[in-house]
């Protein structure tokens, strides 16, 4: 039932959007958050992917929308049913939608006992761990605002940080800067861990608070999102590590002393290394739901 | 062969995805050519040809990996096979190559695409280890950033040590 009124609520506020347009438009790193213009920033926080066909839907519903009212009476009478529809449509967004898809339905996210926790890595400080997640989450924020690869390198699995540095390049192309700042934090949880096949896998759910917008770097004009407000954002992040501790110190090019956490250059041979993190890393980042202050 | 864990797993498709329609907007699939199959790389190159004959450029702004689910994974005689949805997320517009003005699409606001792709690996897979040297001249090569190797130009032969991208289609 909730699903349908979910679809339903959708259909009206596209309608209602046609007279009022917010245009918040935003970034992270990553892509993973955004709010497009004329309300799919609903589609970003839902995974199903019936959402494409709402978002494209949008423009042309709320632009096609017209009245046939053909008498001052019937006029009156739409506009009434309309504010009273358009109370409804606000009474169960503010219920069930407004950053709600932390609790609902298949998006429930529940924490796990740390029991359970250190029956997978025994080794794990929980409390410690839960700092680390914000840490990194922030690192990785800053580092792609400043177009830093080697900080994030350090941050992500290689393939995340190739996967950066490709989207990274492109926004460096357009002349544009993804400015991330003042983060808080306001809840982080682990909801889930696992083991296979020597690696552990956790998966942390983060909500922070920030203000996160797209400049142009030449004229520092804020071209998509706004500077004036804050984001609160969820995440279900995912951080993986291979589960002996041992890890590579010598290039096995060269045979020079190295540091490496999941990729590096070798500084004097200039060869790439690439191996499974003995330390937590991010594999995967992805926005659950977001909302504007 | 490695041992399968599906969180690296989808770091890597998730990676591997990003670059191939970087790669489209570059207008040159050197750099994935490796762990793509001929099929996808012919398909995907004769697109490019097709706008480069037109002056334009295809764009994916904002692209980004939403979520990606691993639907199927099954073991056959000589090979492993994994079949992926992805939903990615990107603005979708074609812009002239010169004048860089807006041709068709919507460079305002991201669409939503949800993918089917299906990987291969060799049963007979050899272990990929922390340096991975190119085939031709035995130079290190950086495969997740490009297949391309920069001394003697060899693509590295990734169907030997890791998963190709043998489909990919949009739903």
């Amino acid at each position: 039932m909730k699903k349908y009124i979910k679809y339903i609520c959708l259909f009206l506020v596209m309608l209602m959007t046609s007279v009022f347009t917010f245009s918040y438009l935003k970034a992270d790193s990553g892509w993973d958050s955004s709010y497009d213009s004329g309300g799919s920033s609903w589609s970003s926080s839902s995974h199903s992917s019936r959402s494409k066909s709402s978002s494209r839907s949008s423009s042309s519903s709320s632009s096609s929308s017209s009245s046939n009212s053909t008498s001052t009476q019937t006029s009156a009478i739409q506009l009434v049913g309309g504010i009273m529809f358009s109370i409804w449509v606000v009474y169960f967004y503010i219920k069930y939608l407004r950053g709600g898809t932390k609790y609902t339905g298949k998006n429930r996210l529940s924490y796990i006992e740390d029991a359970y926790i250190h029956s997978v890595d025994p080794a794990l400080d929980i409390a410690e761990f839960k700092r680390e997640v914000f840490r990194i989450y922030k690192d990785v924020q800053i580092a792609w605002m400043n177009f830093d690869y080697e900080a994030l390198r350090n941050l992500v699995t290689d393939e995340m940080y190739n996967m950066y540095k490709s989207q990274l390049e492109t926004l460096k192309l357009k002349g544009q800067k993804n400015v991330m700042s003042d983060f808080s934090l306001i809840d982080v949880k682990i909801t889930n861990i696992t083991k296979e096949n020597g690696l552990i896998n956790i998966n942390a759910y983060l909500n922070i608070r920030m203000k996160d917008y797209v400049i142009n770097e030449s004229t520092k004009e804020v071209v998509r999102g706004t500077d004036k407000r804050f984001m609160n954002i969820a995440y279900n992040i995912t951080f993986i590590k291979k589960e002996e501790a041992k890890t590579i110190e010598n290039c096995p090019n060269c045979g020079a002393h190295i540091d490496v956490v999941s990729s590096t250059k070798c500084p004097y041979c200039d060869t790439t290394i690439v191996v499974d993190s003995n330390k937590y890393v991010m594999s995967k980042k992805t926005s659950l739901s977001q909302r504007m202050e | 062969m490695e041992e399968f864990n599906e969180e690296k797993f989808k770091t890597k498709i998730n990676n591997m995805f990003v670059k191939l329609l970087t790669g489209v907007m570059k207008g040159t699939l050197e750099e994935v050519d490796h762990f793509i199959a001929d099929n996808v790389y012919n398909k995907y190159n004769e697109y490019i040809n097709e706008l480069n004959a037109k002056n334009e450029r295809q764009m994916y702004d904002e692209l980004n990996v939403k979520d990606v689910f691993v639907l199927n994974r099954s073991v056959l005689e000589d090979k492993e096979v994994v079949s992926v949805r992805l939903i990615s997320r990107y603005m979708d517009y074609v812009i002239d190559k010169s004048t860089f003005n807006l041709l068709r699409g919507d460079n305002t606001r991201r669409i939503e695409k949800t993918y089917s792709l299906i990987f291969e690996k060799k049963i007979n897979s050899k272990e990929i280890k922390a340096v991975r040297k190119c085939p031709g001249c035995g130079a290190s090569i950086d495969v997740n950033s490009s297949g391309k190797c920069v001394y003697c130009d060899t693509i590295f032969n990734q169907e030997d040590y890791d998963y190709v991208l043998t489909s990919i289609e949009g739903v």
